[in-house]
């Protein structure tokens, strides 16, 4: 819920005994290192940098290996089923599995260049048999294709519109021949024919007709013989390749062996890359540390077990110091947190703007997606995937069934049930009432805006700026709580007040920085001038009703498209269902798209910027982050 | 041209039901013009996606998210053309009915009312596309900052959600009847 304040603890260790201290750090999972910035990293550890390097070269040559033989992985996985977490020493036992997961990571190397061998060759030979094809039926040896000591001889091709005028034109030569051996789709391959005294006047016929001599270089042979030894050729590549599958699939059976070593390699690396982060001397390196306080305990007693030669300081981090931010979050908030983050980390001296923005978070998301049936399809969905996997469900996941129970609140409310009205409307339908609707919506801002000065109020007093918090938001809460108050019959003189009081605190107050008399007035006038901004800001909240009015009306033309298919008989109503099944999903994922980016936008625009900057570092533990296989908790921690 | 087929072509012309011409033109044009210009935007957004894409498939939901963005003019168009259709009746049946009765004038303002989602439909996706590509090109290379070059499109679109806003209550003001 809120922004944990953090220890620092300054650890000195003896560079021998710094693979066990990070093996125990990391184990425990509770301490954020952070770059020790100091005059010993002059130093850098060359051993840690090559581990490190090595690590990561190795990680890479393992992904891809997994990454090939999983194309052949057979093993099917359950869609919702959970990798199954390891205990630590059985991932760590992975080392001893090495020799065998070089021996696989070498031969699919091997496999692979085989295979990039063949497909080259493969290539290559389709180009040959292209080359050969249409002269299969050639009944003579191409090397034989040449003059006689009578004739004119030799194979090529015409330009198929131009083949009849070469006919004719050996025709009237009378001692020429032209012969068909093949065609395609651009030419005709044919073999010319004449006697010797002729040939010089039937070359220049042919080249008149686009005739262009075809040589066979690198081909002996009748062209016959020549493709079926090329078809042998080829599906002896056909069996090449069946074999590189068939060792694929062999070797797949593996994969699991070499997840489980990508996986303590990945450990290793990590532990590797917090190393680089020490500062160095001698033979100590001191190691920079952020934990929570409840942490403290658990960390002295995790380095005393290490070695005894471990010296630490835990300390308050000083007021303007650059330490990580801790956010903790209840189960109801926590998805929303993915909202926050995707804008920024806030700075250690803000707030964590969470809480606030998950209520109305919330309720926009509703709001903007408003129809029941979807509400009540996302929220089951997303409930049972979060049923099933338990914490390890993805934050969105979260956020989607949250916001498919206000769908389902609001989608009632409106009485849009998959896109019809099914059920009476709880409240109204805005396809009958818009403008309520929209005045609604300009509420939800109007509300939302406030609390966003408000909020920025809090700051202000709890920072102890009693004076910028009641000049700066008092003075804008009070004249802008008057403009709904004069529209309220009976509070027309208290919002004729407040807008007077809340409009003269303003220009007397926001001109505080300019140095003249005049200065100081016309800052404040200027500032209240800003009024427009808040104008703007209410209006972008009609995104709210165009959004939640998109949704009931894509869902009534899917509706209306199927009842007017419904009426054509059988494979009408196929079609209909089709129409059904696929329009309203499609609606649905448009809109929780929709929902998602324009409600995300409405608090980072709107609302943040009343009273949110941003900008810290997040804390993130050093742990066992791996990719394949959660790794379960020791027993003896 | 002889007088009699002249007072064919007269009465012919005279017989249009200029009413509901104008409706229908209105409800096309807003279904097409900002069907038009989501349809670019997302292709363009979606060129630079699979760019993105082809160097780190990982980033395949975060751009696919940007891609979408300039879709949104496309469906309040429909919105306006399908509403436009539901206050001539088309859908219910009274269609009969709203022909007999609707006047030039209240056609010719269904037909001004599609003009603001046209054409800013229109436009505002084409301007979306070029913010969603920028997007895309900063998630590329740094997608931790997603939030926040999601948020640049998403300015662009507040002024079709204005255009759409008035559209409506335009179409919503003329009773045929």
């Amino acid at each position: 819920m809120a922004i944990i304040p953090v220890k620092k603890a300054q650890i000195t260790v003896l560079r021998k005994d710094r693979k066990a201290v990070y093996a125990a750090l990391q184990a425990m999972g509770k301490v954020h290192v952070d770059e020790r910035r100091g005059e010993e990293l002059d130093e850098p550890d060359e051993a840690a940098r090559r581990l490190h390097d090595r690590a990561a070269e190795e990680l890479s040559r393992l992904e891809e290996t997994i990454a090939f033989l999983g194309k052949y992985d057979k093993s099917k996985r359950k869609l919702l089923a959970m990798p199954e977490a390891m205990p630590a020493d059985e991932l760590h036992a992975a080392r001893e599995q090495r020799a065998q997961v070089w021996a696989v990571v070498r031969s699919v190397k091997e496999m692979q260049d085989r295979l990039s061998s063949i497909k080259s060759s493969a290539l290559r030979l389709e180009a040959r048999m292209a080359q050969i094809t249409p002269w299969e039926a050639l009944p003579m040896k191409v090397e034989d294709v040449k003059d006689t000591r009578t004739a004119y001889v030799a194979a090529g091709t015409i330009p198929k519109n131009q083949y009849n005028d070469a006919l004719l034109a050996a025709d009237d030569l009378k001692l020429a021949q032209i012969e068909l051996i093949g065609e395609d789709r651009e030419a005709a391959y044919v073999l010319v024919t004449a006697h010797r005294s002729i040939s010089e006047a039937f070359k220049a016929a042919l080249t008149a007709c686009g005739f262009s001599k075809t040589a066979f270089e690198g081909f002996e042979g009748r062209p016959a013989d020549l493709m079926a030894a090329m078809r042998t050729e080829q599906q002896e590549f056909g069996s090449l390749r069946a074999r590189v599958d068939e060792e694929g699939a062999q070797l797949a059976g593996q994969l699991e062996t070499l997840k489980t070593y990508y996986d303590m390699q990945l450990l290793r690396c990590q532990r590797s890359e917090q190393m680089l982060k020490a500062g160095l001397t001698g033979s100590t390196m001191n190691i920079l540390a952020w934990l929570r306080a409840q942490d403290v305990d658990e960390l002295e007693a995790t380095l005393q077990a290490v070695s005894p030669n471990v010296y630490w300081e835990i300390s308050d981090p000083a007021q303007d110091e650059d330490a990580p931010v801790l956010l903790e979050n209840n189960p109801v908030t926590e998805p929303f947190s993915a909202v926050t983050e995707m804008y920024a980390t806030p700075r250690r001296k803000e707030i964590d703007p969470t809480p606030v923005l998950s209520i109305f978070y919330f309720i926009f998301f509703g709001m903007m997606v408003s129809d029941a049936g979807y509400g009540i399809l996302m929220a089951l969905l997303c409930g049972i995937f979060w049923i099933i996997r338990k914490k390890d469900t993805p934050k969105l996941i979260r956020l989607i069934c949250f916001g498919g129970v206000s769908t389902a609140f609001w989608g009632a409310m409106y009485g849009t049930w998959f896109g019809a009205e099914l059920f009476p409307p709880v409240w109204f339908n805005p396809m009958n009432d818009p403008l309520l609707m929209l005045i609604v919506c300009f509420i939800m801002g109007f509300v939302h805006i406030i609390v966003g000065i408000c909020t920025k109020l809090y700051i202000n007093i709890r920072n102890g700026d009693w004076k910028a918090g009641l000049m700066d938001q008092l003075s804008w809460i009070v004249f802008l709580l008057g403009i709904p108050c004069l529209l309220i019959p009976g509070a027309k003189t208290v919002g004729v007040v407040m807008l007077i009081a809340g409009a003269a605190a303003i220009v007397l107050t926001q001109g505080r920085e300019n140095k003249t008399l005049v200065g100081k007035f016309a800052g404040g006038l200027y500032s209240l001038y800003g009024a427009t901004g808040y104008l703007g800001d209410v209006l972008s909240y009609s995104r709210l009703f165009a959004l939640g009015l998109a949704t009931g009306v894509i869902g009534m033309v899917v509706n209306s498209v199927c009842t007017m298919l419904n009426s054509a008989g059988v494979a009408g109503r196929i079609a209909g269902a089709l129409v059904f099944l696929g329009g309203h999903i499609f609606n649905l994922g448009i809109n929780v798209l929709g929902a998602y980016v324009h409600d995300a936008r409405l608090q980072f625009v709107e609302f943040f910027g009343k009273f949110y900057e941003g900008g810290g570092r997040a804390f993130v533990p050093f742990g066992r982050r791996t990719k394949y296989h959660p790794v379960a908790p020791d027993h003896d921690a | 041209m002889d007088t009699t087929a002249v007072q064919q072509v007269t009465s012919v012309w005279a017989n249009v039901n200029w009413g509901i011409v104008f409706a229908f033109i209105g409800a096309a044009l807003a279904t097409t013009l900002a069907g038009i210009g989501s349809a670019t935007a997302v292709s363009k957004a979606g060129q630079a996606a699979a760019g993105v894409v082809t160097e780190d498939p990982s980033k395949f939901g975060k751009v696919l998210v940007l891609q979408l963005l300039p879709g949104t003019q496309g469906i309040y168009g429909l919105l306006i053309g399908f509403v436009i259709l539901m206050n001539l009746g088309v859908m219910n049946g009274t269609f009969a009915q709203t022909m007999a009765n609707i006047t030039i004038s209240q056609g010719f303002m269904l037909f001004v009312a599609s003009l603001p989602i046209a054409v800013v439909g229109w436009i505002s996706a084409a301007a979306q596309g070029k913010a969603a590509v920028a997007a895309i090109a900063l998630v590329s290379r740094r997608p931790e900052e997603f939030g926040k070059g999601m948020l640049f499109p998403v300015m662009v679109e507040t002024y079709a959600v204005l255009a759409l806003l008035v559209s409506f209550f335009m179409v919503n003001a003329v009773q045929i009847g």
